[in-house]
């Protein structure tokens, strides 16, 4: 395993109760990891904790065999962590940021401009990168991200403020990357995103983890078998549902697609911000609770 | 290690030029020569030299390094650099040490200017990176401590006006050793010292080091409480 964490608490200094409690979970080799949760559930603390900017934890955390605590600098090399929001030099121009970044690595790294093309970000733009715009400014956070060559890759809402086009293209970058044997940790609250990439995902509300499994093993958890069938009955549409684990509804299913001119059937299978909610009771998109 | 400071530092400074820091150095010390020059007299200038470089350079250390912080807040750039190799440590020794390098650059502008071309101009060079390595650390310290940079102002003021509590035994309004326990008395009197028709070496190895213990003690202090997020 490449993350074993156990028993993992965290308390933020002067907070009531602890951000996150009792989590435990594991990523392996080249899998991509979804930590799903609505705001302020601990997501973005667990990542802290992994990463060692937050120290003063209790229960067992190693990564790559160890003790996260025991880790030295040089842990820093193995990992590449993008965060929810872009934190670059903003007076900088992005190969300035790129290039006094990589300069502190002890490893072999990427050459800017080359990182800098994979994501469609534009090469030997004089601008400081205060004049990007925000999705700009993410894709280039996540392309420093990965200039170390990580085997850890740490995301957080990576495509947050992308348009479609380079929301899909990060999207196949992280799937290129797991499969090369990277591994990533990738914290989101955007399911469409968990559904699509993640091989194993974690639901996380108020600091507990409630459930790991595979998206598909969840969905077909908590699926139903009904269908949806849209007819045209003299020029107007007219809907009708059918339970297909009902043997005379099943029946009756096939009669009608038979019988009628059929314009759309839809399963009503549940997507996994469905499951969440049936799982945890909470929304996703809600509003961030008090501790 | 080393080379890793160095390249942060490099990258501090890209910043501090970047952000005008440079300008602000380098403006105040052309103004500074300008004044003095016009303004007064050639009898007074060694008097007034050490509680100018304290003034200037100590103080300008906790507001513009605090300023960088700050920045650097916002910006969450600070969070960027702690994903990498690069310890604690070396981050905010880089911080203060680009500032420091700031200050010595235009400290030895304006003591050439003022004073002229001479050779003491090299021996002022470490108390005035110690000095603007102590101030700068209590900038961050203080910026710790505060969320914006106008309650810091609010907290930073009281903090100077104490710590330039040795400018009193330096205009003999106390007696001398008053304020020795104080860091920038070894500042102000490493200074005078220099400024001095007869420069002591003894009292300058013994200033100097007073001074660097101080600016290491407030170093690890800055490192302890340094903000991330």
């Amino acid at each position: 395993m490449i993350v074993e964490a156990c028993d993992l608490r965290f308390t933020y200094p002067g907070a009531a109760k602890p951000a996150i409690d009792d989590l435990g979970f594991s990523v392996g080799e080249g899998e991509v990891f979804g930590f799903l949760g609505p705001n302020g559930s601990g997501k973005s603390t667990t990542q802290k904790v992994l990463t060692k900017i937050l120290q003063g934890y209790e229960g067992r955390v190693e990564v790559f065999g160890r003790d996260v605590r025991r880790h030295g600098s040089d842990y820093f090399n193995e990992i590449g962590v993008c965060f929810e929001f872009p934190n670059l030099y903003e007076k900088l121009t992005a190969e300035e940021n790129l290039g006094f970044y990589r300069d502190f690595f002890d490893i072999p790294t990427d050459e800017p401009r080359e990182a800098l093309a994979r994501l469609d970000l534009p090469v030997g733009d004089s601008r400081p990168v205060s004049q990007w715009s925000k999705g700009m400014k993410m894709r280039l956070t996540l392309t420093r991200s990965l200039l170390n060559r990580p085997r850890l890759w740490f995301l957080d809402e990576p495509t947050t403020g992308q348009d479609p086009h380079h929301a899909v293209m990060i999207r196949r970058l992280i799937r290129e990357k797991a499969d090369e044997g990277t591994s990533v940790f990738l914290t989101t609250h955007d399911m469409t995103v968990a559904d699509e990439l993640c091989d194993r995902v974690a639901f996380l509300v108020d600091g507990h983890v409630l459930v790991v499994d595979t998206p598909r093993r969840l969905k077909l958890e908590h699926r139903n078998h009904r269908v949806e069938v849209e007819t045209l009955v003299n020029e107007s549409t007219e809907h009708r549902g059918f339970d297909l684990s009902d043997p005379k509804d099943k029946q009756a299913f096939v009669d009608f697609v038979r019988d009628h001119d059929i314009e759309t059937i839809h399963t009503q299978e549940p997507t996994l911000e469905d499951v969440f909610l049936r799982t945890t009771g909470r929304a996703l998109s809600e509003p961030e609770r008090p501790s | 290690m080393i080379h890793r400071l160095v390249r942060a530092t490099r990258l501090f400074l890209q910043v501090q030029y970047r952000s005008g820091f440079v300008h602000v150095y380098f403006g105040l010390a052309l103004f500074t020569i300008l004044v003095v020059r016009l303004f007064v007299p050639a009898s007074w200038r060694s008097f007034l030299v050490p509680a100018l470089f304290l003034g200037e350079y100590g103080t300008m250390g906790v507001f513009m390094v605090a300023a960088q912080s700050y920045l650097a807040r916002n910006e969450r750039s600070s969070l960027a650099l702690a994903v990498t190799p690069l310890r604690s440590i070396e981050r905010v020794a880089a911080m203060v040490l680009a500032s420091g390098v700031l200050a010595v650059a235009a400290g030895l502008l304006v003591f050439a200017g003022i004073m002229g071309i001479d050779p003491r101009v090299l021996w002022l060079t470490l108390p005035l990176l110690a000095t603007t390595v102590l101030s700068g650390s209590v900038g961050l310290i203080l910026a710790s401590r505060y969320s914006e940079f106008t309650r810091f102002l609010m907290g930073a003021v009281p903090a100077v006006t104490f710590f330039s509590l040795p400018f009193l035994s330096f205009f003999d309004l106390v007696p001398r050793y008053t304020f020795a326990w104080l860091p920038w008395d070894a500042a102000l009197y490493s200074f005078a010292n220099l400024v001095s028709e007869t420069p002591q070496l003894s009292t300058y190895v013994l200033l100097v080091t007073q001074l660097l213990v101080f600016a290491a003690i407030a170093l690890y202090g800055a490192v302890r409480s340094e903000v991330l997020d």
